[in-house]
């Protein structure tokens, strides 16, 4: 009880103090976590479009494909995009490893099936019937697609709260792939998983309670979004 | 039936409640764990004196920190003034200074400043004072990390935070070296986890730049935690460990130990 209060504590003195790494800490973590997302969003919405409208053996196998990379462990997609972009790996001379970029890239592998699995459910459920009505009023393609794109807004928003959840959360990508580089690419959750290491407990649990808050924000922000659609 | 067999689960999760007294929990730093020293160490433990070691490898600040916690019996860690520091405050009550292995400080195989072969803290001011070739610390507080810092100091009077030569990557040797590897830059690490690193990566790109100076020396030491502050410390564990670890056998076990023919650790006779 004593530790969960004085990391509190200090969580609200870091904030407080306008300590300069804790904010480049936590702008880096936006940054990477809003490009990743963003693309994520969008390769996983055309995939989903692709995929609810499949309906054969090979449509199958593709949703079981994608529900299967749901369970892709972090560490495993940051080693195998470490694998592609170090020096002796072939896009080693991109130079990419360790920068955001190179974390944004595993993020979004992270995030896309994900947004994916999610959006196609939700597609499957409107598509069947809204289609036929569209296509009977005689509407063309991209009035189509944006008609059911807005209907499923709610799942798309689930599918992103969801897929950020995971993205902000994970140590292992930004691990491997950022190197947890001081001022560059030390994110939240791996600045929490050096303070751990460094046995400085009540900072690492400040830290942990900072990246809570930022979801609290978002998820704020989010809800009065929704009630605004509803209205 | 069903009685019999509600009192053999009631057994089961009693029997994992009861503490093993043969147990020896020790926090230690990621070196010895990664070369494959303690699994070298904990077979003869089993053999000689039935106890069952157990450890965690972490960075040495976070080892001491499971010493204050009462995590562990006994500690095996390398950083002289914390682990004084830790002395002071009473956490521990014996500490013995058993062996050691080196620090070396690597670089790209071509080492382009120039500084193979030189005196470390003559190297650390090229290093200092250059604009283009990187430096990886480990900037975790480990022992590799406070030996580095003191370097610093020596050399420059500070540490390089905010030159741009300077990268704190935050996490183990290993990771450490390997992004030394991949960036073409200097690092300074302990011995052991170096020879794991050759024997592991095929094409390895890093040298020792320098090597053999007294300050580069890296002495272990084990601390076996005060009972008055852990009462639940297993001292009677803790001490016949100590006393088997200081015996002429165990040294010798001890010094045989080696990767690719290259011995680990020597012994401090005193």
């Amino acid at each position: 009880m004593h530790y969960i209060l004085e990391s509190f504590y200090s969580a609200l003195v870091l904030i407080g103090k306008f300590d300069l790494e804790i904010y480049e800490i936590i702008f880096t973590t936006l940054h990477i976590t809003f490009y990743s997302l963003s693309y994520a969003l969008f390769f996983g919405i055309i995939t989903a479009f692709f995929l609810s409208g499949a309906t054969g053996r090979t449509g199958r196998l593709l949703k079981i494909i994608f529900n299967t990379l749901l369970s892709l462990p972090t560490v495993t997609i940051g080693l195998l995009v470490y694998i592609f972009l170090m020096q002796q790996g072939p896009f080693g001379y991109l130079h990419l490893l360790f920068t955001k970029k190179a974390i944004i890239i595993g993020q979004t592998i992270l995030a896309y099936p994900i947004i994916t699995s999610l959006v196609t459910s939700t597609l499957e459920n409107y598509d069947k019937r809204l289609k036929e009505f569209l296509l009977t009023l005689g509407v063309n393609k991209l009035v189509l697609m944006r008609t059911i794109l807005w209907e499923a807004r709610y799942g798309i928003l689930i599918s992103a709260i969801t897929a950020y959840g995971r993205v902000i959360s994970e140590v292992g990508t930004s691990m491997i792939l950022g190197g947890n580089i001081k001022g560059y690419t030390r994110t939240l959750t791996t600045a929490i998983s050096l303070e751990t290491s460094k046995g400085s407990f009540e900072n690492a649990l400040a830290l942990g309670f900072i990246l809570l808050t930022i979801s609290l924000v978002i998820n704020i922000g989010l809800h009065f979004m929704r009630r605004q659609w509803s209205q | 039936m069903r009685r019999l067999l509600s009192i053999c689960l009631f057994l089961f999760f009693i029997s994992n409640l009861c503490a093993e007294n043969n147990m020896l929990m020790m926090a230690t730093t990621t070196s010895t764990d990664n070369t494959g020293f303690l699994d070298y160490l904990q077979k003869k433990v089993e053999k000689d004196l039935n106890i069952k070691l157990r450890w965690l490898a972490v960075g040495t600040g976070k080892a001491l920190r499971h010493g204050e916690n009462c995590d562990v019996d006994i500690l095996l860690v390398h950083a002289e003034k914390e682990e004084k520091k830790f002395m002071e405050k009473g956490y521990g009550i014996k500490r013995v200074q058993f062996m050691y292995n080196d620090f070396v400080l690597l670089g790209p195989v071509n080492d382009p400043l120039g500084i193979s072969g030189m005196d470390i803290i003559d190297a650390l001011k090229k290093i200092f004072n250059n604009n283009n070739v990187k430096f990886v610390s480990r900037g975790d507080e480990s022992g590799t990390h406070l030996k580095e810092k003191e370097l610093w100091l020596k050399c420059c009077k500070k540490i390089p935070i905010n030159k741009t030569f300077y990268i704190e990557n935050g996490r183990g040797m290993m990771e450490t070296i390997l992004m030394a590897d991949e960036i073409e830059g200097y690092a300074l690490a302990d011995r052991s986890t170096y020879l794991m690193y050759k024997s592991k990566i095929k094409n390895y790109r890093l040298k020792i730049i320098i090597e053999g100076n007294e300050l580069l020396r890296n002495p272990y030491s084990v601390i076996v935690i005060n009972p008055k502050k852990c009462p639940n410390v297993k001292l009677k564990n803790a001490n016949k460990f100590l006393e088997w670890l200081l015996t002429e056998e165990t040294k010798k076990y001890i010094e045989q130990y080696s990767i690719n023919g290259e011995q680990l650790f020597k012994i401090i006779y005193k």
